[in-house]
C-alpha cells in the first residue's frame, strides 16, 4: 500500500533521510524507532506530504505522493489520521467538537457529523466526556480525543508522531493498545516512538533508523538488537 | 449542498474572526471610513463642479451690459439681425433698479441708480455663443459682458487641485488601511495558528482556510463604506443642495444637477474600492502567512 523507494531529504547540507526503501502493508502496525535527528519525523512529514523528498519516489494507493501537486494535498490528508505529541487540541472546543470541528470544514452534513464522532469517541471510551473541554481531561484523554478526531473520517492510513511523548508509562501502553485495535480494522498505522518497552510489549514490526537511514527492519522486536542500537531515552523507558 | 454548507461554515468561521479582533475593528473601520470619507468627498466636489461646467457649456443665455451714453433699443436691433439669435430682452436701468428694490425690499435713498442698462440674449444654439460675443464686444456702448463659463473658468482650476490633492491623500490613506488591515489579519492568523494547523493536516480545502480571513477583510470594506457614506450623504443634502439651489436663483441660468444618481455612483464606487482594498489586503496576508 505504501512504498518509499530510494528516498532522501536534504535539508541544506544536512541528510535528514538518505536512500530510504520501505514497504508498509494495508491494515499492518509498524513502530518507527530510532535516536533523535534519525529521521523518523521527517519520513512521516514525507507521507503527509508537509515536506517534499529531495529524491526518490513515494506512494500511498495510487498516489503519487512525491509528485503531488499542492492543490491536491488536501485530498491526499483526507485519507489519512494524523496524530501528535502535543495533542493539537483546540482549547476552546469541547471533545465533541474538537473531532467535529474537520467533519464540519470538508461540508459533512450535521447528522452525520453527530453520528461520526459519537463512534469515533466511543472507539476511543470517551464517549461520556464528549462535553468536556480539554483542560478538563487527563494528558492520555487528551490524546485520545485526538485519535478519535484521526480515525473519525475512516481513512486508511493512521500516522502517530511520538503520541505518547508526554504520557505516563500505563496511559501510554493503553494508547498504543488503543492504537494497534484499530490497525486491527483494516487501518495502516505508522508509529514513531522512544518507548523500547511498549514497542516490545506490543511486539509488532520494527523500523530502525539511523543518521537518515534504514538501520533495521524487524518483523517482531528483538530485545538485544534493539538494546544495541541504544536508540532510546531511559528516562521515558 | 456540500457546498453550501462549507459556504455558510466560512461565514460562521469569519464571524469568529471578527469577533476574535474586538476593538482592532473599530480602529481598521475608523481609518478606513475616514480615506473613503475622502475619497467621496472629493469625488463629490468633482461631481458637482463638472456638472456645474457642464451646465454653463450648454448655457444658450448671455448678458451684456451697457454704458449709460449707449441706446439700448439699437444696439438690441443690430444683435438681433444676427440669425443665430432667437431674442433679446432690454431691461432698461430703471426696470432693473426697480426689480432690485423690489426683490432685496430696499428703500431709495436718494443716492442714484448704480444699474446699468442691460440686455439679455438667447441663442438659438449654444454652439455659436462665442461668435455672437465676440461680434457684441465690436459694438460701440458695450460695458461688460456677462457669460457663465468665463465665471467658472476659476472654479474649475481649483476643482482641478483639490481633486488632485484629495486623490493623493486618499492613496496615502488607502497604503496605511492597505498595511492595518494586514496587521490585524496577521493577528488574528497568529492566534489561530492552531487551528490553521488542524485544519491543514487533515485536508480542509486551501479556500476554507484562507476564506474565512478574506471575508474579514472585505467586511471592513464593506462597514468602513457604510460609515463614510452616511457623512457624504449628510452634507450632500446640507451643503451641496443648498448651494445648488442658491445658484439656480442667482444666475439667470437653467441648471440640470443630477445629484441622486451621481451620489448613488458615488457610493458604489466607495463600497466596491473599500471592500476591494480590504479583501486585497487580507487576501496578501493570508499568501504570505498562511501554509497550507
Amino acid at each position: 500500500m505504501i512504498k518509499l523507494r530510494n528516498v532522501s531529504k536534504l535539508y541544506g547540507p544536512i541528510k535528514a533521510l538518505d536512500d530510504v526503501s520501505l514497504d508498509f502493508s494495508a491494515g499492518e502496525m509498524v513502530m518507527i524507532v530510532g535516536p533523535s535527528g534519525a529521521g523518523k519525523s521527517t519520513l512521516l512529514k514525507l507521507l503527509y506530504r508537509e515536506e517534499k523528498p529531495s529524491s526518490g519516489s513515494i506512494s500511498i494507493g495510487n498516489i503519487q505522493v512525491s509528485t503531488l501537486s499542492d492543490t491536491k494535498v488536501p485530498f491526499l490528508r483526507r485519507r489519512m489520521g494524523i496524530i501528535f505529541q502535543d495533542f493539537k487540541l483546540l482549547p476552546n472546543k469541547t471533545a465533541f467538537e474538537n473531532v467535529a470541528y474537520a467533519l464540519r470544514a470538508l461540508g459533512a452534513e450535521e447528522f452525520e457529523v453527530e453520528r461520526r464522532v459519537a463512534g469515533a469517541l466511543k472507539l476511543v471510551g470517551l464517549l461520556e466526556r464528549a462535553h468536556s473541554y480539554p483542560k478538563q481531561l487527563s494528558g492520555g484523554e487528551q490524546q485520545r480525543v485526538g485519535i478519535a478526531r484521526a480515525i473519525v473520517q475512516g481513512p486508511p492510513l493512521m500516522i502517530a508522531d511520538e503520541p505518547t511523548g508526554n504520557l505516563d508509562p500505563a496511559t501510554s501502553l493503553e494508547i498504543f493498545q488503543l492504537l494497534e485495535r484499530i490497525s486491527q480494522r483494516g487501518t495502516t498505522v505508522l508509529v514513531c516512538t522512544h518507548n523500547q518497552k511498549i514497542v516490545e510489549q506490543m511486539n509488532k514490526r520494527v523500523v530502525v533508523l539511523e543518521g537518515g537511514r534504514v538501520a533495521a527492519d524487524m518483523a517482531q522486536p528483538d530485545h538485544a538488537a534493539l538494546s544495541a542500537f541504544k536508540l532510546f531515552q531511559s528516562d521515558i523507558s | 449542498m456540500r457546498t453550501l454548507r462549507i459556504l455558510i461554515r466560512t461565514f460562521i468561521e469569519a464571524y469568529g474572526s471578527i469577533r476574535y479582533s474586538g476593538m482592532s475593528n473599530l480602529i481598521v473601520i475608523g481609518i478606513m471610513a475616514v480615506a473613503l470619507a475622502l475619497l467621496g468627498g472629493v469625488l463629490q466636489l468633482n461631481s458637482t463642479i463638472k456638472q456645474i461646467s457642464q451646465n454653463m457649456d450648454s448655457q444658450i443665455e448671455f448678458s451684456v451690459y451697457l454704458q449709460d451714453s449707449a441706446v439700448p433699443d439699437e444696439i438690441a436691433k443690430a444683435i438681433s439681425r444676427n440669425k443665430q439669435v432667437e431674442r433679446v430682452e432690454v431691461v432698461t436701468k430703471d426696470a432693473a433698479w426697480q426689480r432690485f428694490k423690489k426683490k432685496f425690499d430696499l428703500v431709495d435713498d436718494g443716492a442714484g441708480n448704480p444699474l446699468p442698462n442691460t440686455l439679455h440674449i438667447n441663442m438659438r444654439s449654444p454652439k455659436y455663443v462665442n461668435d455672437v460675443i465676440t461680434y457684441v464686444k465690436t459694438l460701440p456702448g458695450i460695458e461688460q459682458i456677462s457669460y457663465a463659463p468665463e465665471l467658472f473658468s476659476g472654479l474649475e482650476k481649483v476643482r482641478s487641485i483639490m481633486f488632485s490633492l484629495g486623490i493623493f491623500l486618499t492613496v496615502i490613506l488607502g497604503f496605511g488601511t492597505f498595511t492595518i488591515v494586514s496587521n490585524t489579519i496577521q493577528l488574528v492568523i497568529r492566534a489561530r495558528a492552531l487551528e490553521i494547523e488542524v485544519l491543514r493536516l487533515v485536508g480542509v480545502d486551501d479556500w476554507y482556510i484562507r476564506g474565512p480571513f478574506i471575508l474579514h477583510g472585505i467586511f471592513y470594506g464593506l462597514v468602513s463604506a457604510l460609515v463614510a457614506i452616511l457623512p457624504l450623504w449628510l452634507f450632500q443634502k446640507m451643503v451641496w443642495d443648498s448651494f445648488q439651489s442658491a445658484l439656480k436663483s442667482l444666475m439667470p441660468l437653467t441648471f440640470n444637477f443630477n445629484s441622486g444618481s451621481e451620489l448613488a455612483l458615488i457610493f458604489i464606487a466607495l463600497t466596491l474600492i473599500g471592500m476591494l482594498v480590504c479583501g486585497l489586503s487580507s487576501y496578501f496576508t493570508t499568501e504570505k502567512y498562511i501554509r497550507i
